[in-house]
C-alpha cells in the first residue's frame, strides 16, 4: 500500500465560539508568522492590508443605544465554501479561476498556489466573504525580519492572490512525519492549525466534519452554530432544497457559534 | 511516384501545423510555460530550508513565565508554539527577536542630553563607568539618589530591587503596578483566586482585556459562565469585558468608586457589618452619610434598585470576589477605591480573596508612587529597566527635566522616548538567546538583563558580594506570604478626598470625561513596534494613518460633530491634536474615548507617529497615599 492508495475521507472544518473569543488577537498574530504575512510599515490601509485573518470588532450600536449595546470580536478568514453540494464541491472563487491557481482538495480545503496566480482578482470579486486579499506591493522583510520566515509557506510576491488556507502546509508536514514512522493511512493525520493552537480561550476549535464524534461536527449541529450570511440556513430543509435549485450558495464549512441574537442577526446581515 | 501538387502540398503543410498546435496544446507546455513566466515575473524569495526541531524556553522577565516551544528551521526561529496559555507579547516575540532596529551593541551619550546622538562602547567600559558613578554617589552619602524604574513584576526587576537596596537607597518604582499602589493603602495587595469565586463583582477591572497582565483570565471567564459564577462589570464604556459579562452596570465615567462606597455603605448599615479598626467608626459615619443608596444612584447613573440587588447578590454569594484596578493591561485606582474594594472583600467574609506581600518585591520606597517620584523625587542616577515612563507616565514634561539632569542608565533592547534621555544603553538579550539551547544573533553584543544586573553590581564598590550564583541561576520569586488583615484609612486626607469625588468635574469648561482604552495586541504601547501588531489594529481604531476617537451619538449631536470629523481634545494639562470622530454609543454620553498605546514619538518607524498619545493630557494629581495619578477620566473638551 502506498499513500496515493488511500482515500482521503476527511473533511476539515472549523468552529469559532464567538462567546468565547475575547479579542485577545493571538490567532491573527499567530496566522501572520505562520504564513509569512508581508511587513509593512504602515498597516492602516485596510481594504489592501495582506492578512488572512481579520479580527473583526463588532457592535449592534446602529440598532441599539447606549446602554444596551454589545461588542463581539469575529475572526475572520477564507470560509472554505463548499457550494450546493458537499459531494461535488464547487466554491465561488473556483470556478472563475482562470489558470487554476485555486482549487478544492478532496479534505475540502479550498487551495491557493500564489505562483500560479496571475493576479487577475476575479476570485477576490467572487468571494462572499471579502477573505481574499491582493499583494499590491512586493512584500518586505527588512533586513533581519527576513530570518523568521517560515520555509513551509511560499512567500507571495506582487501581484498575487493569497488567503487562509487552514495551515494545510502542516497537515503535509503531519503526512510527511507519519509516513516516516511507516504509517501510510493519510486518514489517521490530524493537525491544529496556527490560529487554533494560539487561542487561549480554546474558541477556536478545527477538525473533521465528516468524524460525527469529532468535537467540531459536534459544534457544527449546535443549536448555536451558523455560519456567515449564508441566508440558506435559516429556512426549512424543504425550502432549501427548493433555493438550491434555482441559485448556488456558498455553504461554508467555518462556523460560528454564539447564543446572543443580536450577533446571530448580525452574522446574517439582519436588523436586530 | 506521384508527384505532389500544390494542393496535397498544403494539405500536408496544413496537417502538420495543426498536428503540431495540437501535440503544443495538448502537452500542457502553454499552461507551464505561462506559469514560469508568472513565476519569473513575480521575483519570489525563497527562505533557506534547514531542519526542523523544537527547543523549549521560558520567558524569565514576563510578569507569567510564559513557557514557549520554538520551532526551528536550521539555527533560524520561525514560529513561536506552546501547550500552555502565553501573552501576546511572547506570542509575537519573534518580531522583537529579529527586529532590524534592535541595539546592538551598549551605547554612550555622545552629544546634548535627549539629542539621540550615541556612540558604541564596550560592555567593560559600560559596567566601568557606571559604577563609577554609583560608587562616587554612594562614597558621598548620596546612595538615596539613586533610582530604578522598572517595567512589571519580573526577574529583572526583582534583581535590580535587590541591587538598589544593596546600594543604599529605596527608591524602586514601577510603571503602573496595581500590587505597588494597594501595597501603599493596605500594606500588601489584594490575591484573587478566581476559580474559587462564585461571585465576581469587578470596578472597571476590563478582565478580558489583558487586566493586570494576566493571560488565564478570558478562559476563567468562559469557565464562570459554565460553572454558574456570577460576573458583574461596571464600566462607563461596553468593552469586551462588559459584554461578556453576565450584568453591565453602566456607570457614568469615574463613577466606579462611588459605586463601591455605596455598596460597602448599604451593606455595613442592611447587614450590621463592621470591622475592627481604629478609624471604622469615624470613616463609616462619613460614608453613610455622603452615599446613601439615593446619592449613590445619583453618582453612579445606577438605579436604586439594581444597586441594592447586586449587593444582596454579593453578600449572599459564597466566595465573592470585588476586583479592583480599572482599565486593562495598565490599571489605575484611587486608594479610596482600592480602601472600599478591599472592605467589601473583608465584610464578605470570603475565602476567595486574600491579602498578601511578595518578599521579593517589598514594593517600599521612600515616597509611594511613581508620579510622587516624578514630582518630588530627588535623583542623581536613574536606572531604566525595560520601562519607557516617558511615554507611558503622565507628566512626562517634569520627567523629561529629571532625566536631563541625572546620570541615565537605560536597559532596553529597542530605542524609545525614555532611553533617547539615556547617558548609557545598555541592549538587553531576548530570552531566546539565553540558556543551553539557544537561538544566535551572532552580530549582536547584547546580554541578558539578569547578567547585566548581576554583573554591574560586582563593579560596584557596595554591591560587589551581592550576588553569588551566575545570572542563569535565578528564578522569579513567586512566593508570597499573608500580609495580614490591616485594613486602616487616614482620615484628615481622605475625608476630603471622599467627598473629592463627587464633583471631580473641576472647570466648568471641560464638559466631557476622557477614558482610556485597550486595543488587542497594542496593549501599553509595547505593541505598536511590532508590524504583525499593526496588521490587527481596526478600522475604527487607525485607517488610512487616521486616528478616531469614540464619542457617543448624543454626544458628537450636542457637540455639532459629524463622523470622521477632526477634532482637537484640550485638557487642563495639554492639546491632543489630529484626532478623528467615530460616533458610536458603546461609550456613555458626555464620554471621549480614546485607544492607549498610540502616538509614540520614538519607538521604531513601525511604532512612530501613529495616533496621539492620550497621557499627554490626562490628569497629573497624584493620589495622597499611593502616590500615583488616578488618569481616570480626564475632564476635557472639544477645542
Amino acid at each position: 500500500m502506498t499513500v496515493k492508495d488511500v482515500k482521503m475521507n476527511r473533511r476539515w472544518g472549523m468552529a469559532i465560539d464567538l462567546d468565547k473569543c475575547t479579542g485577545c488577537g493571538q490567532c491573527s498574530l499567530a496566522c501572520n508568522q505562520e504564513n509569512n504575512m508581508p511587513i509593512f510599515e504602515d498597516d492602516s490601509d485596510i481594504p489592501k492590508r495582506v492578512s488572512f485573518m481579520e479580527l473583526m470588532k463588532v457592535t449592534n450600536d446602529r440598532d441599539a443605544k447606549f446602554p444596551d449595546v454589545k461588542t463581539a470580536f469575529i475572526p475572520k478568514m477564507c470560509q472554505m465554501c463548499e457550494g450546493n453540494d458537499p459531494k461535488n464541491p464547487n466554491p465561488p472563487c473556483v470556478s472563475v479561476c482562470p489558470v487554476v491557481a485555486t482549487d478544492v482538495g478532496d479534505d475540502g480545503v479550498v487551495s491557493q498556489i500564489w505562483s500560479r496566480c496571475i493576479g487577475c482578482r476575479y476570485c477576490q470579486t467572487a468571494c462572499p466573504y471579502e477573505a481574499r486579499v491582493f499583494n499590491w506591493w512586493k512584500p518586505v522583510y527588512e533586513g533581519t525580519f527576513k530570518k523568521s520566515l517560515n520555509p513551509e509557506v511560499s512567500v507571495a510576491s506582487r501581484g498575487t492572490i493569497v488567503k487562509c488556507t487552514f495551515c494545510s502546509h502542516i497537515w503535509k508536514r503531519e503526512r510527511d512525519r507519519a509516513v516516516a514512522e511507516g504509517k501510510l493511512n493519510i486518514n489517521d493525520v490530524t493537525y491544529k492549525t496556527a490560529c487554533q493552537s494560539a487561542c487561549p480561550n480554546n474558541a477556536i476549535i478545527f477538525g473533521d466534519l465528516n468524524d460525527p464524534e469529532s468535537e467540531v461536527a459536534k459544534l457544527s449541529k449546535s443549536k448555536r452554530a451558523l455560519r456567515l450570511a449564508n441566508a440558506i440556513d435559516l429556512e426549512s430543509p424543504e425550502k432549501q432544497k427548493e433555493m438550491r435549485k434555482v441559485k448556488h450558495f456558498s455553504n461554508p464549512k467555518v462556523y460560528y457559534l454564539t447564543s446572543q441574537k443580536w450577533l446571530k442577526d448580525m452574522l446574517n446581515f439582519r436588523k436586530n | 511516384m506521384k508527384k505532389i501538387n500544390r494542393k496535397d502540398f498544403l494539405k500536408i503543410g496544413g496537417g502538420a501545423v495543426a498536428g503540431g498546435v495540437g501535440g503544443y496544446v495538448l502537452s500542457g507546455a502553454p499552461f507551464w510555460g505561462a506559469q514560469w513566466l508568472v513565476e519569473w515575473t513575480q521575483d519570489q524569495y525563497v527562505p533557506p530550508k534547514g531542519l526542523i526541531r523544537y527547543i523549549d524556553s521560558v520567558n524569565k522577565n514576563c510578569p507569567n513565565g510564559c513557557e514557549v516551544s520554538v520551532r526551528l528551521s536550521g539555527n533560524r526561529a520561525v514560529r513561536i508554539e506552546s501547550r500552555k496559555e502565553i501573552c501576546p507579547l511572547c506570542r509575537n516575540t519573534l518580531q522583537l527577536l529579529y527586529h532590524p532596529e534592535r541595539i546592538t551593541s551598549p551605547l554612550k551619550r555622545d552629544g546634548k542630553k535627549g539629542s539621540g546622538s550615541f556612540k558604541k562602547i564596550s560592555w567593560d567600559q559600560a559596567y566601568g563607568e557606571i559604577s563609577g558613578e554609583i560608587d562616587k554617589l554612594t562614597g558621598n552619602g548620596k546612595a538615596k539618589k539613586i533610582a530604578a524604574i522598572n517595567r512589571t513584576e519580573s526577574l529583572s526587576a526583582e534583581l535590580m530591587e535587590k541591587f538598589i537596596h544593596a546600594a543604599g537607597s529605596r527608591n524602586i518604582y514601577y510603571e503602573s503596578s496595581r500590587r505597588a499602589d494597594e501595597t501603599a493603602v493596605l500594606g500588601g495587595y489584594m490575591e484573587y483566586d478566581f476559580d474559587k469565586a462564585d461571585f465576581v463583582l469587578s470596578f472597571g477591572a476590563r478582565i478580558a482585556e489583558h487586566w493586570d497582565s494576566r493571560i488565564d483570565l478570558g478562559k476563567k471567564i468562559g469557565q464562570w459562565k459554565e460553572n454558574k459564577t456570577r460576573f458583574i462589570q461596571a464600566d462607563s464604556m461596553c468593552t469586551r469585558t462588559a459584554s461578556m459579562a453576565d450584568t453591565w452596570l453602566p456607570v457614568k465615567p469615574d463613577g466606579e468608586t462611588a459605586l463601591a462606597l455605596g455598596i460597602a455603605a448599604y451593606l455595613i448599615k442592611a447587614k450590621k457589618k463592621s470591622v475592627s479598626d481604629r478609624n471604622f467608626s469615624k470613616w463609616n459615619k462619613l460614608i453613610q452619610q455622603e452615599f446613601s443608596l439615593s446619592e449613590t444612584s445619583m453618582l453612579t447613573g445606577i438605579p436604586q434598585e439594581t444597586i441594592k440587588k447586586t449587593a444582596d447578590e454579593f453578600y449572599r454569594a459564597k466566595n465573592p470576589i470585588a476586583v479592583c484596578g480599572r482599565g486593562g493591561i495598565a490599571t489605575t485606582a484611587s486608594s479610596l477605591e482600592i480602601t472600599a474594594v478591599y472592605l467589601l472583600n473583608l465584610i464578605s467574609g470570603t475565602k476567595a480573596v486574600s491579602l498578601v506581600r511578595n518578599p521579593s518585591f517589598p514594593h517600599a520606597p521612600e515616597k509611594p508612587g511613581l508620579e510622587n517620584f516624578i514630582e518630588t523625587g530627588e535623583a542623581e542616577l536613574i536606572f531604566l529597566n525595560e520601562s519607557n515612563p516617558l511615554y507611558r507616565m503622565a507628566g512626562a514634561d517634569r520627567l523629561s527635566q529629571k532625566l536631563e539632569n541625572a546620570t541615565v542608565i537605560s536597559l532596553s533592547p529597542i530605542m524609545n522616548e525614555s532611553a533617547r534621555y539615556a547617558d548609557y544603553i545598555l541592549p538587553t538579550l531576548h530570552f531566546l538567546e539565553t540558556g543551553k539551547e539557544k537561538v544566535t544573533n551572532t552580530e549582536n553584543d547584547t546580554r541578558d538583563s539578569a547578567e547585566i544586573i548581576t554583573s554591574m553590581a560586582t563593579f560596584v564598590k557596595k554591591t560587589a558580594g551581592l550576588f553569588k550564583s551566575p545570572a542563569a541561576s535565578y528564578r522569579l520569586g513567586t512566593k508570597t506570604q499573608n500580609a495580614g488583615k490591616k485594613f486602616t484609612l487616614k482620615l484628615p486626607e481622605s475625608e476630603k478626598s471622599v467627598i473629592g469625588i463627587k464633583d471631580r468635574s473641576g472647570d466648568a469648561k471641560f464638559n466631557l470625561k476622557m477614558i482610556p482604552f485597550e486595543v488587542p495586541l497594542v496593549g501599553d504601547g509595547d505593541g505598536m513596534a511590532f508590524p504583525y501588531v499593526l496588521k490587527s489594529i481596526g478600522p475604527e481604531i487607525f485607517y488610512r494613518k487616521k486616528f478616531y476617537v469614540h464619542i457617543n451619538r448624543d454626544t458628537a449631536k450636542r457637540e455639532k460633530l459629524d463622523q470622521d470629523d477632526c477634532i482637537t481634545l484640550e485638557s487642563a494639562h495639554g492639546k491632543l491634536k489630529d484626532l478623528y470622530v467615530n460616533i458610536t454609543d458603546i461609550v456613555a454620553p458626555g464620554v471621549v474615548a480614546v485607544p492607549l498605546g498610540f502616538g509614540h514619538t520614538l519607538y521604531t518607524k513601525y511604532g512612530t507617529g501613529k495616533g496621539a498619545n492620550i497621557r499627554e493630557i490626562m490628569n497629573k494629581e497624584k493620589d495622597p497615599v499611593t502616590g500615583s495619578s488616578s488618569w481616570w477620566a480626564t475632564p476635557v473638551k472639544i477645542g
